[in-house]
């Protein structure tokens, strides 16, 4: 008898399920040759994976994963072997079954296809949902109990694995992401928003592998168990990777690697496992390890709602409302109207930008309803998200653009919307379950909207019990009571219904505010006390302009109501004089100096000269601009940057700016009286012509107001030293791309101390390490933010 | 000669950037347009046969003889190697050191990276065209390999480049092995029969 989801996630509460450990190693050693694809070897020698399976169902795994990891099409393209995948597929899973003889559970193995899908990699979404339903299918056909996604490290693909998987299969899915040692994928998702986005789309169990070992994996799994309520996982690595005579090896033994399993336990991990460099030893001594050891409780004292974008996750509590953006809706709104209709995205980003930066959490996105605009939702969502990285709103009445908003949008979003007919719900529902949204149910029946609120919460009943019914969660059902213009008379229903839904239902629920005040003068006054007016009525989410500056002081003051002490002092601190001073109001224009700042932080050259020449106009001391200025948005980019919120040509293009900037200044104090931040001499070192990552990092040192001698690339140690002594340099950076180049950075540094130069050494490049570095003597930089920070602290000593 | 395609979501990976950045999509779409008038694509390949395998030695036809376990391993069973090189070209180059010369650090990283991203498309389709010429004849063709990677040291890049043709193509070397333009790529694969 097949393993039904719900029979899974009990038998994870009452023991540790456990996985089996590393495939590609052990087939390597039964004669797979470096390179090939190990899900060939199905085919060209299977007894050699089925003793592998055996080897783990000997040593207590409960759960053998078929040795599928790369058997998409795409993936076995490349050696010829696509037309076999299927075949490859239903084979893994015999031999699977075959050396789990009855004992353990078969989870049919999907991983990666190599390739991100859009916008972050190549792939259209289309074709890499597709390659994962195909193999999917064909898994499941083939009869495995379970389905594992494993290994993603894009949000996106791993969302678009498990969904196929969901429309492929009905039993349990476990999906696992990868995590970087910062405890964020390499496309920078948290632990936690991967959890709420994966089990909305349809997964049963979520959780970590590979990449690091089980000590890093431990707050992992933590964050990932405070997340969802749903059964956790881990499969850490054989400890950290080492690199040895050009090899990754793995060097934990059993024993480490079974001590580090209860801890995962105990952090929340009810499946555990082992991935690179794990053997069947290592999957033994785990067995011993979770002898008796019984999963954690997990209860959580609140019930709570979750969206997500690809970093960010939205919690709504019930406290006060969460603010969703309006300003993305051409109604009424005959420039973006226009902009959409050709297909420019342009001011909805800066929409997008301007919501988040006011305090929006969710952004609100409407292309209007046109035939054919299922491209424009597309690309709407995807530059909202580029801008913002909130979960987004999709918002329309048409099957065709709801799907292809969900189907963009990264991470958890919202349908929006739904109505209460029968006709609307068949259709639009299992769009929300499929794209793993929640979804906002909309007091609208099929002879419009109630007049009662009597009869409005009818067809609330009706709406619940039908998602409900679609698999849709108590939490992701948000219901809109439908907010008409006062002028019409109907406001108290709408709150009416409001409250009673809160009541009654147990959803959440949302409400486009601004409809108030349609049709009447002092919309503003009437939208912030309408806002105020829902909040004490249990509205969870408020679809409202957040640049309007009512409604932002109404959000302070619902806090305040809401909230307890820590509210009340973050409000008193907000209408603090200090604060009062600073805070820019909304109607006052920006000053030279906050535009220069501005310029800076979003990598605009033309206006940073321009507002550098602007606000020369007042200054008193041009120098001053710069550190009050300039330096401060070089800063905040920096950050950015370690936030994963900037990458290099954002970098860059503030560097850009910057030094436009600076050429302004210098025109007007004389390039003679201005005292640069030190005197750094570049150089590419001799045999080496790679010369664009030190380009890079001399534009940025310029940008802080470095002085920069470049000498070139190619550069023979001995002309570096002259370079230093005879510009007195305070730092010498060298850079180097390859391995056979690399020395020439040790000859370097030897030179300069023969010669007596004082200068500090700073070298970087692809091949070079901090290990290297510290070997020869000279600090180290990973990229060019690293190397301004590394700088000045050289500089100051 | 292949018609390449510069797929620019990857010259934006390359450029360490997850995906297009709104605000910088234009000055990109322009820098992109120049850098891709910029290409000369090339390339030459040429099969070997294997004559013998010696711990880390692999001897080719002709007394070719390359010196890597690596490659040794990912010839294994084969009867035959394909040497291959492809450049595309130094006018690329030219073009990143003109930006670079004008303070103009975006645009030469956009224009170096499309320089990658085509020099690793062109290698891609150099050897897919291999793999479709030894499938119709019913050979498999293993990955490739390029010198640097694992064992196979960088000094075989000057026997590679005169097996394979790149040195006709006019792909040189510095006395550190690295290839000019630096746009090119150089790489070995095994042809297996199946």
């Amino acid at each position: 008898m097949r393993l039904r989801r719900e029979q899974f996630k009990t038998l994870a509460r009452e023991r540790v399920i456990l996985l089996d450990g590393a495939m590609g190693t052990l087939l390597q050693e039964k004669g797979l040759p470096p390179g090939e694809p190990p899900d060939g070897f199905n085919v060209y020698n299977p007894d050699a994976v089925r003793a592998a399976h055996a080897a783990y169902a000997a040593a207590g795994a409960d759960i053998i994963l078929t040795n599928t990891f790369g058997a998409t099409r795409r993936r076995l393209e490349p050696y010829g072997l696509a037309s076999r995948a299927d075949e490859i597929n239903r084979a893994a899973v015999a031999l699977a079954r075959d050396a789990a003889g009855g004992k353990g559970w078969v989870a049919g193995d999907i991983g990666p296809l190599g390739e991100y899908p859009e916008p972050l990699g190549t792939v259209p979404f289309d074709d890499a949902y597709r390659e994962f339903y195909r193999q999917a299918r064909v898994l499941a056909g083939a009869g495995v109990d379970l389905m594992v996604v494993e290994t993603m490290s894009d949000l996106r693909e791993a969302k678009a694995a498990v969904v196929a998987a969901r429309a492929a299969f009905e039993g349990p899915i476990i999906a696992f992401m990868t995590f970087d040692y910062g405890g964020r994928t390499v496309t920078g998702t948290p632990p936690d928003v991967a959890a709420v986005t994966l089990v909305a789309a349809g997964a049963d169990a979520v959780g970590a592998n590979c990449s690091v070992g089980a000590r890093e994996l431990v707050p992992v799994v933590r964050a990932v168990a405070a997340a969802v309520d749903v059964p956790v996982c881990a499969e850490p690595n054989a400890g950290l990777p080492k690199l040895v005579a050009g090899k990754t090896v793995f060097k934990q033994t059993a024993a480490q690697f079974a001590s580090w399993v209860p801890k995962l336990v105990a952090a929340g991990a009810a499946i555990v496992g082992g991935c690179c460099g794990t053997t069947p030893e290592h999957i033994r001594a785990a067995a011993e390890a979770v002898k008796g050891v019984k999963p954690v409780a997990r209860r959580r004292a609140e019930r709570r709602s979750t969206l997500a974008g690809r970093t960010r996750l939205v919690v709504v509590d019930g406290r006060t409302p969460v603010i969703v953006g309006e300003r993305i809706n051409p109604t009424g709104r005959p420039e973006l109207a226009r902009q959409l209709a050709r297909g420019s995205c342009a001011l909805l980003s800066r929409e997008a930008e301007a919501q988040a930066a006011a305090g929006a959490s969710i952004i609100d996105v409407n292309v209007g309803d046109r035939d054919g605009a299922a491209p424009t939702m597309a690309a709407a969502v995807r530059a909202v998200q580029h801008v913002a990285d909130v979960p987004v709103s999709v918002d329309s009445a048409r099957a065709e653009l709801l799907e292809a908003g969900l189907k963009a949008a990264v991470g958890k979003p919202l349908m929006n919307s739904c109505p209460a007919s029968a006709r609307a719900m068949e259709g639009l529902l299992p769009l929300a379950r499929r794209w793993g949204a929640a979804v906002v149910g909309l007091a609208l029946g099929a002879r419009g909207i109630p007049a009662t609120a009597a009869a409005r919460l009818s067809l609330v009943e009706k709406f619940v019990d039908r998602a409900l019914d679609e698999g849709i969660a108590l939490d992701d059902i948000y219901i809109d009571p439908l907010m008409l213009a006062a002028a019409g008379g109907t406001a108290a229903q709408t709150f009416e219904t409001l409250r009673e839904v809160k009541k009654n239902f147990g959803v959440r629920t949302v409400m486009g505010v601004s409809n108030v005040s349609h049709g009447l003068p002092g919309r503003e006054v009437l939208n912030a006390a309408a806002f105020l007016y829902a909040a004490g009525a249990g509205l969870d989410l408020a679809i409202v302009n957040p640049l309007d500056e009512r409604i932002r002081l109404a959000m302070r003051a619902a806090s305040v109501l809401a909230g307890g002490e820590r509210e009340v002092g973050a409000y008193a601190a907000a209408f603090s004089p200090e604060r009062a001073r600073r805070r820019k109001p909304k109607t006052r224009k920006a000053t030279a100096g906050e535009e220069l700042y501005g310029a800076v932080l979003n990598g605009r050259p033309e206006s940073a000269g321009a507002a550098a020449a602007r606000a020369l106009e007042n200054a008193k001391e041009p120098l001053a601009l710069n550190y009050n200025f300039i330096v401060p948005a070089l800063e905040e980019v920096g950050r950015r940057f370690e936030k994963k919120e900037y990458y290099l040509p954002q970098v860059i293009k503030a560097a850009e700016a910057a030094r436009a900037a600076f050429k302004v200044l210098e025109k007007a104090i004389g390039k003679k009286a201005r005292r640069p931040a030190g005197r750094v001499v570049f150089a590419t070192v001799a045999g080496d012509v790679h010369d664009i990552g030190k380009n890079i990092v001399a534009a940025v040192l310029r940008s802080h107001g470095f002085d920069v001698y470049d000498l070139g690339k190619n550069v023979p140690t001995a002309r570096v030293v002259e370079g230093a002594k005879a510009r007195k340099a305070d730092v010498v950076a060298l850079s180097a791309l390859m391995t056979t180049t690399m020395p020439e950075m040790g000859k370097v540094a030897r030179a300069l101390r023969e010669r007596g130069v004082k200068a500090r050494l700073l070298i970087g490049g692809a091949v070079v390490t901090e290990t290297y570095a510290r070997g020869i003597g000279a600090a180290y930089a990973r990229d060019a933010v690293a190397a301004a920070r590394v700088v000045k602290r050289l500089v100051r000593r | 000669m292949f018609e390449l395609e510069v797929r620019p979501a990857l010259v934006w990976k390359y450029m360490r950037m997850p995906g297009p950045a709104a605000e910088l999509q234009s000055e990109f779409d322009a820098v992109y347009r120049r850098a891709r008038a910029a290409l000369e694509p090339k390339y030459s390949y040429k099969r070997l046969g294997i004559n013998a395998a010696r711990g880390r030695e692999l001897e080719l036809e002709g007394g070719v003889v390359f010196r890597s376990g690596d490659l040794v391993k990912l010839a294994a069973g084969a009867a035959a190697v394909v040497a291959m090189a492809v450049t595309v070209g130094d006018r690329i180059d030219r073009l990143v050191g003109e930006f670079d010369g004008r303070g103009e650090t975006f645009a030469m990283l956009a224009a170096d990276a499309v320089g990658s991203v085509a020099a690793e498309e062109l290698v891609s389709r150099v050897h897919g065209s291999i793999r479709a010429e030894a499938a119709r004849a019913g050979a498999v063709v293993t990955r490739r390999l390029s010198p640097g990677y694992g064992d196979f040291d960088l000094a075989a890049q000057k026997l590679l480049l005169a097996v394979s043709g790149g040195a006709e193509l006019g792909i040189g070397l510095t006395e550190n092995y690295m290839m000019v333009p630096r746009k090119s790529v150089t790489a070995v694969a095994a042809v297996r029969v199946k």
